[in-house]
């Protein structure tokens, strides 16, 4: 079920009357109901691979049960050696056997040996990379000793497969989440309205941004060969606010819809395209999943500890598998391997925590300095995105050769302008909006609290107005496919 | 909790009244100026960009052209490289046709490129093309085209998004156009196979699994009348031309075609009236089942597309058949029924 859809408009007011005002007695009946909902959610899309989330709960249900009652060293690893195979097992089969296959075979081939093997014409279920992480998660804290493991199925259930994360995150972490279905949940009036405008607020970034950009983006990257160098880089331009705002968009609703059931999810784009450096771009960048990769492997791998060699090795490693996280093509890796050398200078130079704090708080405009920091970050991120979208690093050079070419010079040319350049007015302004709105969660946030209710609803209203004018062809949510 | 159910229940009424009072006045503004809506002046303004993507026909260097418009199994169906071919190469072939291209479009399209040297424009009939239930392929200013209740019914069968797309298309009714809007600096190549595409699709079966689909819709939303009256343009704009106008009946699968004899045969008869209505006197050629007796399975990419070996099949059929070597032109429009 998409957020963007009417089933989802008809499902959630659904959800949440029964979570109020049916179930609201009963934890265990409130969280079951969760459960149902999360199940119904998914099913909508594809029922079969509801097997998939069951298995997985269970596994990280027993693994968890089984790691409270051992304490040998030896028989904690297997379990958790369990739950990695098996949701790892899950990704690899179902996400990279078709890409590994494939690379087998050229890489046979390319020593003279000639191998038939037949790849396989699977599904990609959706969210399946977020589920098992999260689920995964949950087994490593628990073996870390980090989390008390839970007895309580139907929580640990309602944790792995909670619908407005399910599919495209924020990836949450069980000693965040899960403590969250043990405890009774009241309503709040202003977390709710708090809610529905981050929902609102996701919708236009989707809705209108992200869906508009995504008509020229498309056409730009999949004509590529017909157009311009200056072309070409609108086009990327377009990506590049496409996949912000689509996925951001989505991390709002989610946490959105998340508030109104009173459930806190973790933040998951602080504004990111406002970053003075790579750095500081990955910590506003898809944050769960960056963190994620953090804590479960390049802290495990030593960090930033040890000599120069080990830190370069680490970086890239962390880099390489987020990137191939995303799919299982080359542009990902490469994409990742490209992020890593953006950020090796700063780590080297022990610069990569300069930027911490919101750039310009307090002010209008950004000093001179920051202006520049941002532009460059946001160009090296915008450089990058071109191996992100590209169909594979073919496609990704040709682009890249034709935006070095004297065709970069001339006048952009592509169908429909007078449409790209109201998604351009709209992007300057929802840009403007993100600036003025960068101190707070999310940028409406606070927009308009302070004034009278008329003129508050009248602000709403002109918003979804926007959202069923100026919306653009429906796209599924980009994040769907990792 | 009471205050804010009670504050929603406030967002949502008064965003509904205002949003009923809008519909109210939209849809009387609708019906009253239906005519001028779908005058042909406005369908030119929303169909003039199409020639766009048709730039790279002033590159076209020939003095005997023929053209072949209609939809998807025009565009995959036949291939212009092949047809230069056993023209040797004394006729330039060029595929004006385009997935779900109606006869409005294509008048648009024929209305306002260069006919210089075109002696033959051939025509793909396909009739569901004809039908309003087709509307969702279309430019959404074609969903005006429906009544309040017909929206309504399409909204819920088959497009939820018919409202806005309906309201939006007004937008453009509204919005002031001008020919130099066009971009004439994109697609000016000249494509690999003039228009013609090969489908490389996995070949899958017809009508399994799964309820039969109807069509046509006819009972619930109608023929497209408009799309006749273009039709019947397009048949008038050619005579005036000089340019020789004809249709044909693109291949589809036996089991399709089976299939559609079976259950479209009403269908295919109110439509052939629809045709026969415009008075129009022009050769027709080809029938569905034209394949079948060639093991068509290994021609179609589906049920109503041809592959790359049917494309090259077919189009040598085709050539015979406008060159009347094989006399295929049929009498009447009704294919199946002598068979």
């Amino acid at each position: 079920m998409l957020f963007n859809s009417i089933d989802f408009a008809i499902f959630l007011p659904i959800v949440f009357i029964l979570y109020w005002f049916v179930t609201n007695k009963n934890l265990k009946l409130q969280n079951f109901l969760i459960v149902v909902a999360s199940y119904v959610f998914y099913g909508w899309w594809d029922w079969r691979f509801l097997s998939l989330i069951l298995i997985s709960t269970i596994v990280d249900y027993s693994v968890g049960l089984g790691l409270s009652k051992q304490e040998g060293k030896t028989k904690r690893k297997i379990l958790l050696w369990v739950s990695i195979i098996v949701n790892l097992g899950f990704l690899g089969f179902f996400k990279y056997y078709n890409f590994f296959l494939d690379n087998f075979i050229t890489a046979f081939t390319f020593f003279g040996m000639n191998i038939k093997a037949n790849s396989l014409n699977v599904i990609l279920p959706v969210g399946i990379s977020f589920y098992t992480f999260q689920t995964l998660s949950y087994s490593i804290d628990v073996y870390k000793r980090k989390l008390e493991p839970t007895k309580d199925f139907i929580a640990f259930s309602a944790f792995v497969s909670f619908f407005p994360q399910l599919v495209a995150g924020p990836i949450e972490r069980a000693t965040n989440l899960l403590p969250q279905f043990y405890t009774k949940r009241t309503f709040d009036y202003n977390k709710a309205v708090d809610g529905l405008r981050q929902m609102l607020w996701g919708l236009f970034k989707k809705i209108v941004i992200a869906d508009n950009c995504a008509e020229f983006a498309n056409l730009i990257f999949n004509h590529s060969k017909d157009y311009s160098g200056s072309t070409l880089v609108l086009g990327v331009l377009f990506f590049t606010f496409q996949i912000y705002c689509d996925f951001s968009g989505y991390s709002d609703i989610a946490i959105g819809t998340s508030r109104l059931f009173g459930f806190d999810l973790m933040r998951n784009f602080a504004f990111p395209y406002f970053s003075r450096d790579i750095a500081e771009f990955w910590r506003r960048w898809h944050i769960s999943l960056s963190t994620w990769f953090r804590d479960y492997l390049y802290i495990p791998l030593g960090g930033s500890r040890g000599g120069t060699f080990k830190k370069i090795m680490n970086t890239f490693i962390i880099f390489v598998v987020s990137g191939f996280w995303h799919g299982a093509n080359w542009t990902f890796i490469i994409w990742g391997a490209l992020n890593a050398i953006y950020f090796l200078p700063l780590l080297l130079t022990k610069n990569n925590r300069q930027n911490i704090d919101i750039v310009a708080k307090g002010k209008y405009l950004p000093s001179f300095k920051e202006a520049f920091s941002i532009l460059l970050t946001f160009g090296l991120t915008v450089f990058a995105w071109i191996f992100f979208r590209a169909e594979n690093l073919g496609h990704a050079i040709s682009i890249i050769s034709k935006i070095m070419s004297k065709s970069l010079f001339s006048m952009p040319q592509f169908p429909n302008m007078r449409k790209a350049l109201i998604t351009i007015i709209f992007v300057i302004i929802f840009m403007i909006i993100e600036w003025l709105g960068r101190e707070q969660q999310y940028a409406i946030a606070n927009f308009g609290l302070k004034w009278k209710r008329p003129l508050r609803f009248a602000l709403y209203y002109i918003i979804i107005i926007t959202i069923f004018c100026f919306g653009g062809k429906e796209q599924e949510f980009i994040y769907f496919q990792f | 909790m009471k205050k804010f159910i009670l504050d929603i229940i406030k967002f949502i009424s008064i965003f509904l009244l205002l949003t009923i009072l809008f519909i109210i006045t939209i849809e009387g503004y609708i019906s009253i100026f239906k005519n001028n809506i779908f005058s042909e002046k406005n369908l030119e303004k929303i169909y003039y960009s199409v020639i766009e993507n048709y730039n790279w026909l002033d590159n076209i260097n020939s003095d005997h052209k023929i053209l072949l418009i209609g939809s998807s199994s025009v565009k995959y169906g036949l291939s212009c490289s092949e047809l230069n071919k056993l023209s040797n190469n004394k006729i330039s072939f060029i595929n004006l046709s385009m997935n779900a291209r109606g006869p409005i479009e294509a008048y648009f399209l024929l209305k306002n490129i260069n006919l210089e040297h075109v002696t033959n424009i051939y025509l793909g009939l396909d009739p569901w093309i004809y039908t309003k239930k087709y509307y969702r392929y279309r430019n959404s200013y074609m969903y005006l085209d429906f009544n309040f209740l017909q929206s309504v019914l399409y909204f819920f069968e088959h497009d939820k998004s018919t409202f806005i797309k309906r309201y939006k298309a007004l937008l453009t009714y509204i919005k002031p156009f001008t020919k130099q809007d066009i971009n004439r600096k994109i697609f000016i190549q000249i494509p690999d196979d003039f228009g013609s595409e090969v489908l490389d699709k996995e070949p899958k079966n017809f009508g399994k699994p799964g309820k039969r689909v109807d069509l046509f819709q006819i009972k619930e939303y109608g023929w497209s009348k408009l799309q006749f009256e273009y039709f019947k343009k397009i048949a008038i704009f050619c005579k005036s031309k000089n340019i020789s106008f004809s249709v044909f009946l693109p291949p589809k699968r036996s089991d399709y075609s089976q299939s559609y004899k079976k259950n479209y045969r009403t269908n295919n008869d109110e439509y052939i009236n629809n045709i026969l209505n415009k008075n129009i006197i022009m050769p027709i050629f080809g029938k569905y089942d034209q394949l079948d007796n060639l093991g068509d399975y290994d021609l179609f990419a589906d049920s109503v597309h041809l592959n790359k070996h049917g494309q090259e099949v077919y189009s040598e059929i085709f050539y015979n058949m406008i060159n009347k070597k094989n006399e295929m032109f049929n009498k009447n429009y009704s294919w199946y029924q002598n068979k």
